[in-house]
């Protein structure tokens, strides 16, 4: 008996003797292939993601990984102390840091954010501050990782009056898309 | 004799004796839902994308012209997305399926020189037809005015066009500032990205 292209169902041709073990194959080829599509849905509907609170204060002068504190997260590795995202397989993945201004420093003179991936820096945003005028700060894009790829956020800033800066926001990361 | 939905066969009494012609019939109906459902499946799993950066930093942009950059680009990432044969200076890519894309592009920037204070830097990022010279689909600018006197400055932009399947898309950076100090420069790591994002078909539906 011949089976389907891609799933591999296996089917009579007319003139064919139908017996119930060939019931008994149909039926198992045609939950075998509803397992594979469900499979896919899976995927689909449970891709890997990590999204973590960023709460930590950071030194004037100092490019610095931001730690992370809570986060939900699945698929993706988290090391909160590290400020550590490590991707589960090869693709592209949509990763994004916010920082809030909370200090409302008037003494800031630059901020600057980047996203790196293995410690490269792929995405970078630098804003001059005027002391009057304090916005938040994101930058994001789109990375291709292979897998086990580390991801992290940096912050660094100017300042000619403070030493400690505050940091609060997001950085996340979702997959977007596999080779 | 009836159908499912999805083509089934469903056999009746005066069917009777085509067992064998039923179920060869329901294997490939089944098959071939399945197949549409993965398809399906396939926008979001295997999501039709692309990467290219710029290899080659591009120096002495002098004020107030507006320059496109980087005639030269390397893939860094394609998934089920055709680059042409002259991607490399000429970024246009043929794009699988109907719907709604985002794009966009990002440029590590520093001056030569002096900056002049409050110098403005505008980065644009344009989705066209294939020729180049076709209807605008797609644009997304960047715009910055710094008051620091050197350093990196980099922009990014993201915006999205819709496009039909197999039509072709040019993508590129644009870029002009108001540094009359000195030129600008903008070095290697450039990045042009589009990816698919919707079909669009549940944007206005009921």
């Amino acid at each position: 008996m011949p089976d389907t292209p891609i799933y591999g169902i296996t089917y009579p041709c007319v003139g064919d003797v139908i017996d119930p073990a060939d019931f008994a194959t149909f039926a198992a080829d045609v939950e075998a292939a509803l397992v594979a599509v469900d499979a896919e849905a899976t995927a689909v509907l449970q891709a890997p993601y990590a999204r973590c609170n960023v709460v930590s204060a950071t030194a004037q002068g100092v490019q610095t990984t931001l730690a992370l504190t809570t986060f939900n997260s699945r698929g993706i590795g988290v090391n909160p102390g590290a400020g550590t995202l490590t991707v589960p397989t090869a693709g592209l993945y949509f990763v994004s840091l916010v920082l809030q201004n909370v200090n409302q420093n008037p003494t800031m003179t630059s901020r600057q954010v980047t996203l790196r991936r293995n410690g490269v820096d792929i995405y970078l945003h630098k804003q001059s501050t005027d002391g009057t005028l304090f916005p938040n700060i994101q930058v994001s894009g789109p990375i291709p990782c292979a897998a086990a790829a580390v991801l992290t956020a940096t912050s660094l800033w100017t300042s000619s009056g403070v030493a400690l800066n505050s940091e609060v926001g997001s950085f996340s990361a979702v997959l977007l898309a596999t080779p | 004799m009836s159908y499912t939905e999805h083509g089934l066969w469903c056999g009746t009494d005066q069917d009777y004796g085509a067992t064998a012609l039923i179920m060869q019939h329901d294997a490939l109906a089944i098959e071939a839902a399945l197949d549409s459902i993965s398809d399906s499946l396939d926008l979001y799993y295997a999501r039709p994308s692309v990467v290219l950066t710029g290899t080659v930093a591009q120096t002495g942009i002098a004020a107030n012209t507006t320059t496109t950059l980087f005639p030269t680009w390397a893939a860094t990432y394609v998934n089920s997305v055709t680059l042409n044969a002259t991607f490399a200076v000429n970024p246009t890519i043929t794009l699988p399926r109907t719907g709604i894309y985002r794009f966009g592009g990002y440029m590590p920037m520093t001056a030569s020189g002096a900056i002049t204070a409050l110098s403005d830097r505008v980065m644009t990022v344009t989705a066209t037809g294939a020729a180049f010279t076709a209807p605008l689909l797609g644009t997304a600018s960047y715009r910055t005015r710094e008051t620091s006197t050197g350093g990196e400055r980099l922009s990014a932009s993201a915006g999205r066009f819709y496009a039909e399947a197999g039509s072709g898309v040019r993508l590129a950076i644009t870029f002009s500032h108001g540094n009359v100090a000195s030129t600008m420069n903008v070095g290697t790591g450039a990045l042009l990205w589009c990816y698919y994002d919707t079909s669009g078909v549940e944007i206005g539906s009921a």
